[in-house]
């Protein structure tokens, strides 16, 4: 290290269209050739990352896989070894003693505690420690504390804890993989990048963090990760724009607002005329105007903001609004309705529509007479699927197994007769092609219930659009680009949280770059977790005892939060009213507006959207704004998107 | 598990060509040179374990250099553009690989080396290796397809440009600069071609009957179906009297060691080896020379130490390995022969290479997994051994194969391995032109007459006598006489005909009323045949109109004339006609009917024909029998000349030397007058047949 700047490490900041899997391809293959004999190691987000990587690459001394799928097998080789058990009991032990003595008589748990009991004789601590002779990742989104099994989650915490505590797994990581990426590192959680950075600081090895903020689309990475980001070498920065032509090129830099991120249009690009320069429409109704600029350009992306009205449009509404309520995707929870509905891969973390995905995959492949593909789904997911009804190993298994998918198939693609989601898994079990266990758990689950009545044709609705996508979330899939984009301004206040038009007041007075708004937040953050910590609830469940009994506390934070962000523009924009409002009157009501985050997140998370969308149009982009919300700073707000590069009509 | 068909495209000499197997023996016949090796290493490369990369051999040499042309100007516009090294890659790439997001580019490659395989499998059989290629839910069908491809990807290729990119841009340099050497292009070109075929990948996918909707599987995957193995041409064998490769003897252990009495045996064997070495106590000779000697010194430096050091003591360990190492070094694989001991390379390569398959496949049967695909491949079995010793063992390995269902595949150029076989076993590859070769698939010939009961039998008939050859040859020619196939052999040393004797000729004889038995075969095998005849007419025809007229008796003739003109049989003048208009050119063009025309001075026969050339008359005029007699004592011919006529033709002489046609013929050999007395129609029948 000079200067602090750990030499062997770098962040390669990859704005949209900047051609980072190009980039990483260019760089494995160059390192080929110089160092044949070394190996690479490339961690991507997804399945789908890791598959378009592999294209044309070979496997030879390359490794390209997902964190998790990374992680279990390299730390995996440990999880029956007795101090890594050991380990296990020191962290999870409290949390297995409370599930045991289950003080609040959680009913599930007593049903599964009773199971444990029933199975195992008796259900105590040392009863678990001496079933438990190794543990596993369950892939799925809970621990499962009883068995040892991990989610997805704690995977990524537990591996952190044994490199921590065991430091030659940490140096078998650096004297394997001579070169290492790791590939949208905004998306990874802070756990991950100290993993790689301590395991290759200080060695011969390089690591490689790629990505950009700005495209940060989960809530994994906690900002606890800032410092050591901004000690990497940044002398590789991927300048040009291939995507966009330089009128929308112009428009990203000054969003962007950060000279180091400036990029150039890529030469090509420069040729190509739009029908029209970058507009913002500020529409008095806004799907009016949606509908006769649609007819002008009928294959243009819709970007829309709330997910209802885009399940609306997709035909799979009602699904939506039933997923919605479920209490695992309201809210505050990590995984949304949004992952679960559009989520086609394996890694769809709900086991229904896993299922679902998985069931339309089969009937694709029926379609093709492609059974060879069909067994080879059933194998992969040997967890879900029935071995012995599934297996192929003579020709009469082969007919059979067509009657059986006859029988699913129909169910899934009979267009005239509506039958609800239920009647597929009917269908399964009666062919007993799923094991009986994996639907009974659903059908069990009484929050399953109104999704299992919703007819299976809005199912197939979401199918059909993921084939064809031409409307999308700001949230949608990375690296996707279209011609002419319309990007509709919204607000949201349930998950994900956007503030689009507090940003849009925000920006029109004023100036920041991501960074800086970013940095405000996580250190705002960190002080409203410190809040929170200590008064061990949170502000939004507060009642009249808790608030009296705390009132000296609050206020004083509300003092120290007000002096600390004295002339801080941006907190005193966005966060300072409730404050003040509470120090004039201190009661539970204004203490319950004062230490969150939404306001502050939904304002950075409609920076990045409002960013991201705009460079998801390679010719024509269209933004519209609804006139009624910006009437307090319109004149401002002209001004700013003129300066930014837009036309306003 | 059966494979089943096999199709190559863009391979070598193999355009595009597909052959069946059969589920015993395929016997892959051909001349040298045809691709039966290229082949083989094709399948080896695909299904052994050999990893052989793939060679710039191995795109057929038109479409490289239609490629290369192609490209060239791509490169030399490339590199003239003076961009740098990773822009001028990029482009390259992007002109000449397809792009995957924009198919509609089609980029400029050359079409892909590809096999695609059809495997079949019978109702009772057990697929769970293949269930996760199966393509459909048709209970009548019972097959997967597989198609394998070597092409290269965007990111292969601009890797190999990236690792070429200094020696391309020095010879594109070289063009650009004025000097002296020649071909700057051809080089430049050549390195191009290599620096593709560098960068070819292989990738496999299996697909549906139409092999359509391919899906990716790995090619490890892939061959793991296959339990294969294969014996090559070139297999070591000990014929260095000194005996020491000893590599039957290795065989036979090798194949032992997989034995359950061999491996409950050796057991005990270290125990009962170590007991007598111990009792000799060989270990107290060793001690007493080499250890106490050192003891004395460790012992000395150990006190200094502290004395912690302990005594060196010598162990005995005798392992399993090292017992079967000890056999292999002390068994000698020998013949015993009327009492007498012989060495493994006593008996003549021919046996010892017999006893090396049979031993191979021993101990590939052992190995035979009934879930893949097991397939044996031996080249050329029938190297080193004498015609009969091959028919024999041809026999032997057939009957091997079938008691034990190994599917085999097996190449030979024996025209005796091919005798020993069936019809419907045999494939032929055979050159089709100079630069494509194609695999001949006698099982689909051998369907192609099972209608025709005679056509049937006698081709089972011809089989074992004349067929093989015909199957290796070149050229065909099928003759009536002995005469006929002795003056072409004579020809065949002389002048301008000499291009025969480089050409691998068949001569098969037949009778006049079978010659159109063969049309089927040469069709099918596309073999260029020339077919000698005589024109036949009634002798009794003795003057120009009457001879015009006659008909002949000749069934070749008949038979063959109706092909084009059916209906009555032809008189001669039609016969003329038909010549003159080149309408006797058969089958495709592959067959040529040779039989004495309007230059052959109106004789009816080889020997009249040669007559009539040499003395310049008609067949039918008459001269005085002295005449005659001198001429004959001039030349120093052979024939009789009619003692009861004054004057005579020669149509008396030809038939009064009916029984010395072959005296006759060797007159004219040893007085060198082959060329001179070369009649027309042969002349011409050569001609067509040498180009």
């Amino acid at each position: 290290m000079a200067n602090g700047i750990a030499e062997n490490m770098f962040l390669v900041n990859a704005p949209a269209g900047s051609g980072k899997t190009t980039l990483i391809k260019k760089m494995i293959v160059e390192h080929r050739i110089h160092n044949p004999n070394e190996n690479i190691l490339c961690i991507t987000y997804t399945n789908r990352a890791a598959d378009e990587l592999k294209k044309g690459l070979g496997t030879d001394k390359l490794h390209i896989s997902t964190i998790h799928s990374f992680l279990n097998s390299f730390v995996g080789i440990y999880f029956s070894h007795r101090r890594i058990l050991d380990l296990y009991f020191e962290l999870y032990g409290d949390a297995i003693q409370k599930r045991i003595a289950n003080e609040a008589a959680d009913p599930k748990i007593i049903t599964s505690n009773e199971k444990y009991a029933t199975k195992f004789g008796t259900l105590s601590f040392e009863v678990v420690k001496s079933n438990i002779k190794a543990i596993s990742y369950n892939e799925s989104q809970y621990n499962s504390l009883y068995y040892g099994g991990l989610s997805h989650d704690d995977l990524l915490y537990f591996s952190e804890q044994v490199f921590e505590s065991y430091p030659v797994i940490r140096k078998r990581l650096s004297q394997k993989y001579q070169i290492i990426f790791l590939d949208e590192y905004q998306d990874s959680s802070a756990s991950v990048m100290r993993i790689f950075y301590k395991a290759v600081l200080g060695t011969n090895s390089k690591l490689y963090f790629l990505g950009d903020k700005m495209q940060q689309i989960y809530k994994n990475y906690d900002g606890t990760f800032e410092l050591e980001l901004q000690f990497l070498r940044h002398d590789i920065s991927l300048s040009t724009n291939h995507r966009s032509i330089p009128a929308i090129v112009n428009i990203l830099n000054n969003i962007y607002n950060d000279p180091s991120y400036k990029q150039e249009p890529s030469p090509v690009n420069t040729t190509i005329d739009p029908d029209h320069l970058p507009r913002v429409l500020i529409c008095p109704n806004i799907p009016e105007r949606l509908e006769s600029e649609k007819g002008l350009y009928e294959k243009a992306l819709l970007l829309f903001l709330p997910n209802q009205k885009k399940f609306d449009t997709i035909g799979a509404g009602n699904l939506y609004r039933q997923v919605k309520n479920m209490d695992k995707y309201s809210f505050v929870s990590q995984t949304d309705a949004v992952d679960v509905l559009l989520d086609d891969t394996e890694e769809n973390p709900d086991s229904l529509f896993k299922l679902l995905f998985l069931i339309n995959r089969i009937s694709t492949y029926f379609e093709l007479n492609n059974l060879g593909s069909i067994i080879q789904l059933f194998k992969a997911n040997s967890k879900i699927f029935n071995k012995d009804i599934c297996m192929v190993s003579n020709h009469t298994d082969k007919i059979r197994l067509k009657e059986l998918l006859n029988i699913i198939i129909n169910t899934y693609c009979e267009f005239n007769a509506s039958y609800a989601i239920d009647s597929i898994l009917d269908s399964l079990l009666q062919t007993n092609v799923v094991k009986e266990d994996y639907i009974s758990l659903i059908k069990g689950d009484e929050e399953y219930s109104p999704v299992l009545s919703v007819d299976i044709s809005e199912f197939r609705a979401i199918v059909d659009f993921l084939k064809t996508q031409n409307v999308s979330t700001q949230h949608g899939v990375k690296g996707e680009s279209h011609d002419t984009v319309f990007f509709i301004a919204e607000d949201s206040s349930s998950t994900p949280i956007v503030h689009m038009y507090r940003f849009f007041e925000l920006w029109s007075s004023v100036d920041f770059s991501l960074g800086e708004l970013e940095q405000f937040y996580y250190e705002y953050l960190g002080l409203i977790k410190e809040v929170i910590n200590s008064l061990e609830f949170k502000l939004s469940t507060i009642t009249k005892d808790q608030h009296d009994k705390n009132i000296k506390y609050l206020t004083d934070k509300s003092r120290d939060i007000l002096d600390h962000y004295k002339d801080h523009e941006i907190f005193n924009k966005l966060c300072s009213q409730p404050y003040q409002k509470y120090l004039l009157n201190q009661n539970a009501t204004n203490a319950k507006a004062c230490f969150k985050e939404s306001v502050p997140y939904g304002t950075l998370s409609a920076y990045r959207l409002f960013y991201v969308g705009c460079s998801r149009a390679r010719r024509n982009l269209t933004i519209f704004i609804d006139n009624d919300k910006i009437t307090s700073f319109e004149g401002k707000f002209k001004e700013k998107l003129a300066r930014t590069g837009f036309v306003v009509e | 598990m059966i494979l089943k068909e096999i199709t190559i495209q863009n391979y070598r000499k193999f355009i595009n060509t597909t052959f069946s197997l059969d589920d015993d023996i395929t016997l892959l016949a051909g001349p040298n040179n045809s691709g039966k090796t290229s082949l083989i290493d094709l399948l080896c490369s695909i299904l052994g374990n050999s990893k052989i990369p793939y060679s710039v051999a191995n795109i057929p040499v038109t479409l490289a250099k239609a490629w290369c042309d192609q490209v060239y100007t791509i490169f030399s516009e490339s590199f003239s553009a003076g961009d740098e090294k990773e822009k001028t890659i990029s482009e390259i790439v992007k002109k000449i690989i397809p792009s995957e997001v924009e198919p509609l580019e089609s980029g400029i490659l050359i079409p892909p080396t590809s096999i695609k395989f059809r495997i079949d499998y019978s109702t009772g059989e057990d697929i769970r290796c293949f269930a996760d290629y199966i393509m459909d839910f048709d209970p009548d069908k019972h097959s997967f397809y597989f198609i394998y491809t070597f092409n290269p990807t965007a990111v292969s290729f601009g890797h190999a440009l990236e690792k070429d990119y200094d020696k391309l841009k020095s010879r594109y340099s070289k063009i650009e600069n004025p000097g002296t050497e020649t071909n700057k292009v051809e080089l430049l070109k050549e390195k191009i071609l290599c620096t593709y075929s560098s960068s070819i990948i292989e990738s496999c996918q299996f697909t549906d009957s139409s092999f359509e909707n391919e899906q990716n599987l790995e090619p490890s995957d892939f061959r793991k179906l296959f339990n294969f193995k294969n014996i090559y041409a070139g297999r070591p064998l000990d014929d260095q009297n000194i005996g020491r490769t000893k590599n039957l003897s290795k065989s036979m252990i090798g194949l032992a060691c997989l034995d359950e009495d061999w491996k409950s045996m050796i057991e005990d064997l270290p125990d009962k080896i170590l007991q007598p070495i111990e009792d000799l106590e060989i270990k107290k000779i060793v001690r007493k020379t080499s250890v106490d000697g050192l003891s004395e010194a460790i012992d000395e430096v150990s006190k200094a130490n502290g004395g912690n050091s302990g005594d060196m003591i010598l162990d005995m360990d005798i392992s399993e390995e090292a017992i079967s190492a000890l056999i292999n070094e002390i068994t000698n694989a020998k013949y015993q022969l009327e009492g007498y001991i012989l060495s493994e390379a006593s008996q003549g390569l021919g046996y010892s290479n017999m006893i090396f398959i049979l031993l191979q496949l021993e101990s590939y049967k052992r190995n035979i997994n009934p879930f893949l695909v097991n397939i044996f491949i031996i080249e050329e079995p029938e190297s080193h051994m004498h015609p009969q010793m091959q028919n024999v063992f041809a026999k032997y390995l057939r009957k091997y194969y079938q008691q034990k269902k190994i599917q085999g595949l097996i190449t030979t150029h024996s025209s005796e391995m091919v005798r020993a076989t069936d019809i419907k076993n045999l494939r032929v590859a055979r050159p089709d032109g100079s630069f494509d070769s194609k695999v001949y698939d006698f099982s689909s010939f051998k369907e192609s007459i099972s209608a025709d009961p005679i056509l049937n039998s006698f081709y089972d008939w011809f089989y074992e006598i004349g067929f093989s050859d015909i199957v290796f040859a070149d050229r065909v020619i099928l003759y009536e006489g002995d005469t006929e196939r002795m003056l072409i052999r004579k020809l065949a040393t002389l002048g301008q005909y000499t291009s025969l004797n480089q050409l691998y000729i068949a001569f098969v004889q037949v009778g006049g009323a079978y010659a159109l038995n063969y049309r089927k075969l040469i069709e099918f095998l596309k073999v260029k045949t020339l077919i000698l005849t005589d024109l036949d007419y009634e002798k009794a025809a003795n003057d120009e109109a009457s001879i015009k007229s006659a008909t002949t008796t000749n069934a070749t003739l008949n038979s063959f004339y109706s092909i084009t003109h059916p209906g009555a049989g032809p008189t001669v003048n039609d016969l003329y006609i038909w010549h003159e208009a080149k309408e006797n050119i058969l089958f495709d063009g592959y067959a040529y009917l040779a039989f004495q025309g309007k230059s052959d001075n109106f004789s009816r026969t080889l020997e009249e024909a040669m007559l009539t050339k040499k003395y310049g008359v008609k067949a039918y005029e008459k001269k005085p029998k002295e005449g005659w007699s001198k001429l004959r004592s001039d030349d120093g011919l052979i024939f009789t000349i009619p003692r009861d006529m004054h004057e005579c033709c020669i149509r008396d002489i030809v038939i009064h030397t009916s029984n010395g046609k072959t005296d006759f013929m060797y007159s004219v050999i040893l007085k060198n007058l082959v060329e001179a007395m070369l009649p027309n129609y042969i002349k011409e029948g050569l001609t067509w047949l040498m180009a």
